[in-house]
């Protein structure tokens, strides 16, 4: 082909490709005026309050093949945006990376205006007028200097004879300062995604464990299994439960009783019966050890983890062995508490139930220790699929009851703490970005910031002061500004003459 | 002799469930103090109705002299929702939003209460109107519910309920106001639209003032849900492992947040005033008020860690 041939076909060709080359040197500005604009943020905050609610709409955790047995609708749209697992999909990454542009880009555009030069919002009309007794080139000073020492205005700028002050702190810092707040958020949140980990450990009392990591991060995940020992051992001391006496609600069985007593008809009424209780508290005393001795201590509880080199210890749970003897056998069985054992001699497994012990609060105030008990349960084939149980009473520490024939007693038991663990470098990021959140948004919001532009007129001898308040903050009351300013112009003897707006 | 199968620790859910089976319904306290807001709660709630049925006859009558009356019978109701308030925080000895009755009986009395201040503040009493019933139907709603007492549930027992919870309900409290500042607005506009000037155009604020006020109120809530987002978490971290669990409460929350941050960023722009910002504050409102009724009824109050 020769370029003769080709030549029309470029001419034409040419303004199109100039276009495109013009659109795609403007891109980078486009897309930044456009990412920071406030009907940007409004279309990516709805966008992402609708894609949110679909997360909530479909189980989360759940697999496409269970779900699809259970009936499930939509399965190949489902499986295509991941539904099942939104708040890990593309999609959702993709939406929460669209808001972090949205607001660096804001956050961004918001930094050079904070140090340009201030500028009086409105148009230089009086919103309220006083007549002054002074001459005229004494009023002007004596304003400014009660604005200024009574009233802490600042001053701004000067427009001819408009002179505008202001007070407060800027709400042009604090709006930077809370969208900078969030962006730091942020960025706590994808430390968090990207390093943080999490799992669990079962600590025996008085076996030191060491803290060593079944799982790392997802980012450490792409070249090594396990986040390696944390170099440090933990030692439980003691494991206790606290429990609180609970009465149960004996409720009615037939409706119009209820209905009654959810009217407030009818009083419920309550039953104590077998001594009900319930876990009021969990408390496991820690030892930290590194280098054979202790580097800190603790007890902690479900509200109060404990902190130390960068991870966090939760008290989640506890597990129970208890050592069961059948007749007067010397070697025990061990058993699990809520767990199934057969006993020898026995044609039904049995269940023991857990080990209630520790401190028990009454409802009259008495506090007293609990006297470690179970319960044994025979457990009886039942319908396919469940198990049916049979109560055979109560098996206190050291007691035994008669089963078929069998003495089962129960020896002893031990209690474990179980701990989950989390490593989360986002978390200090997360707090701080969150402080100046609130600290910001509070003083934006409900403080308050004035601008004044005044100036001083006279006219056939008559000195006025013409003044113009704008307020920001909904603790702003321009009214009570303009009481101060006249109280104080008053005070310094200068007796204005509250005039109506012109 | 048949070893057991592989066994899980006991979960703090199991302990749970063992509580379940104890007692369905568990009630742990039932001395006077429980009786006394009990009463409480009935005479407010006759009081609410005396007020909504005052403040009624004011709206249809368009006669002065009712509305005085309709205030001071719901100022009077408010002292009863406060007396109700404090016994079941003295009964109790914790913040009362444990459960969802409550929870619905806390935000009531936040709602009157920030209304009172509003009132204060900007002296729009015929508001009074529709807050008033707003609070009757919380109060019915949460005297159908359960009321018992029921003990607080180890995540739950930290400083940081009454902090959060009264964060929290504060600002739905003020999205409350601007959702009925919305309705309002949106009367006021339709009298002057069709030009027929009757009813209660003669009663309702200038539309200017009701936007005035609709903005305000997002105002005063905005910041009042992020420290309750925000409080939420680090409380999330200390009893649960984690800031953030995506937890059905805490997405809608965020979802609200999304919403009314949307509706600010919108105000803040040209368009978005008077309808449509009242129909937007309308919407947001209905969705969180549908999220926590919702979520509170699906899952036995206090995000499900009461249970």
């Amino acid at each position: 082909m020769r370029y003769r041939d080709i030549h029309p076909i470029i001419e034409k060709v040419r303004p199109y490709c100039l276009e495109a080359a013009g659109r795609l040197k403007r891109f980078p500005q486009w897309s930044l005026k456009t990412l920071s604009s406030l009907m940007t943020s409004v279309y990516i905050l709805g966008a992402l309050a609708l894609l949110y609610m679909v997360g909530t709409i479909f189980p989360q955790g759940g697999d496409i093949g269970e779900y699809a047995k259970a009936g499930g609708k939509y399965v190949s749209f489902v499986r295509f945006f991941d539904l099942l697992d939104f708040f890990s999909s593309p999609v959702f990454l993709l939406s929460a990376l669209l808001l972090l542009l949205n607001l660096v880009v804001c956050t961004y555009k918001r930094y050079g205006p904070l140090f340009a030069k201030r500028v009086f919002p409105n148009t230089f009309d009086p919103t309220h007028t006083f007549k002054l007794t002074h001459d005229y080139p004494e009023a002007l000073p004596e304003v400014r200097r009660v604005l200024h020492e009574k009233l802490g205005f600042r001053l701004v700028s000067k427009d001819n004879e408009w002179i505008v002050m202001e007070k407060g702190l800027s709400c042009r810092w604090l709006t930077w300062l809370y969208h900078a707040g969030i962006v730091l958020c942020f960025f706590g949140l994808i430390l968090s995604y990207l390093f943080a980990f999490e799992g669990e450990m079962t600590l025996k009392p008085r076996t030191p464990l060491i803290v060593a990591p079944s799982t790392t991060g997802r980012l450490a995940s792409l070249y090594q299994k396990t986040a390696g020992p944390a170099g440090f051992s933990l030692y439980l001391d003691d494991f206790s439960t606290e429990y609180i006496q609970h009465p149960g609600l004996d409720y009615p069985k037939d409706k119009l009783s209820r209905l009654a007593i959810g009217l407030g008809w009818k009083g419920p009424e309550y039953s104590m019966k077998n001594d009900p209780m319930t876990p009021k508290d969990w408390r496991s005393r820690l030892r930290v050890i590194k280098g054979g001795s202790t580097v800190k201590e603790k007890t902690i509880e479900v509200n109060d983890p404990l902190r130390y080199g960068g991870y966090t210890f939760y008290q989640v749970g506890y597990e129970q062995t208890l050592r069961i003897r059948v007749d007067f056998n010397p070697i025990a069985l061990e058993t699990k508490a809520d767990g199934d054992i057969i006993v020898p001699g026995l044609d039904t497994p049995l269940r023991f139930g857990t080990v209630m012990t520790g401190t028990l609060y009454r409802l009259d105030g008495a506090v007293e220790k609990i006297l470690p008990f179970t319960t044994v349960k025979a457990v009886l084939t039942g319908p396919p699929g469940g198990k049916k149980t049979e109560d055979l009473g109560k098996l206190e520490l050291g007691g035994s009851i008669i089963v078929d024939g069998r003495r089962v007693s129960l020896a002893d038991y031990e209690e474990s703490s179980v701990l989950s663990y989390r490593y989360d470098p986002g978390v200090a990021v997360l707090w701080w970005g969150g402080a100046f959140v609130l600290i910001a948004m509070c003083l934006r919001f409900y403080g308050r910031s004035y601008m004044v532009a005044y100036a001083v007129d006279e006219s056939d001898r008559i000195v006025c002061l013409n003044l113009h308040i704008v307020s920001k903050g909904l603790m702003a009351d321009t009214e009570k500004l303009a009481g101060r300013i006249g109280y104080y112009l008053t005070r310094d003897d200068i007796r204005p003459v509250p005039l109506p707006p012109l | 002799m048949k070893p057991p199968g592989p066994q899980r620790p006991l979960r703090f859910q199991n302990a749970k469930k063992r509580r379940g089976s104890t007692a369905r319904a568990s009630v742990l306290y039932t001395g006077d103090k429980t009786l006394l807001s009990e009463i409480f709660l009935h005479i407010t709630a006759i009081v609410y109705l005396l007020a909504t049925v005052i403040y009624s006859i004011y709206l249809f009558s368009r006669k002065d002299r009712f509305l005085p009356a309709a205030q001071w019978v719901f100022t009077a109701g408010f002292f009863f929702h406060t007396a109700t308030v404090a016994a079941r925080w003295i009964g109790a000895g914790r913040t009362p939003a444990a459960s969802l009755h409550e929870s619905l009986t806390f935000f009531s009395w936040i709602t009157v209460a920030l209304y009172l201040l509003i009132l204060v503040k900007y002296r729009q009493r015929v508001l009074g109107a529709f807050v008033s019933p707003f609070a009757l139907l919380l109060l019915i709603t949460a005297s159908l519910l359960p009321r018992e007492i029921v003990p607080l549930a180890p995540a739950l027992a930290s400083y940081w309920l009454p902090v959060h919870v009264t964060l929290a309900f504060m600002g739905n409290a003020f999205f409350a106001l601007a959702f009925f500042l919305g309705v309002m607005y949106i009367i006021q506009e339709r009298y002057l639209k069709s030009r027929k000037l009757r009813g209660l155009y003669f009663i309702l604020p200038s539309l200017e003032m009701l936007d005035e006020l609709n903005y305000k109120c997002l105002q005063y809530g905005f910041p009042l849900l992020t420290l309750a987002i925000i409080t939420g978490a680090i409380w999330s971290e200390y009893a649960l492992g984690s800031y953030w669990l995506w937890r059905p409460r805490q997405i809608w929350s965020l979802i609200t947040w999304f919403l009314y941050a949307a509706l600010l960023h919108g105000r803040l722009t040209s368009g978005w005033r008077g309808r449509k910002a009242a129909m937007f504050s309308g919407a947001a409102f209905l969705i969180l008020i549908g999220s926590f009724l919702a979520i509170n009824l699906l899952s036995g109050g206090a995000h499900g860690l009461a249970k």
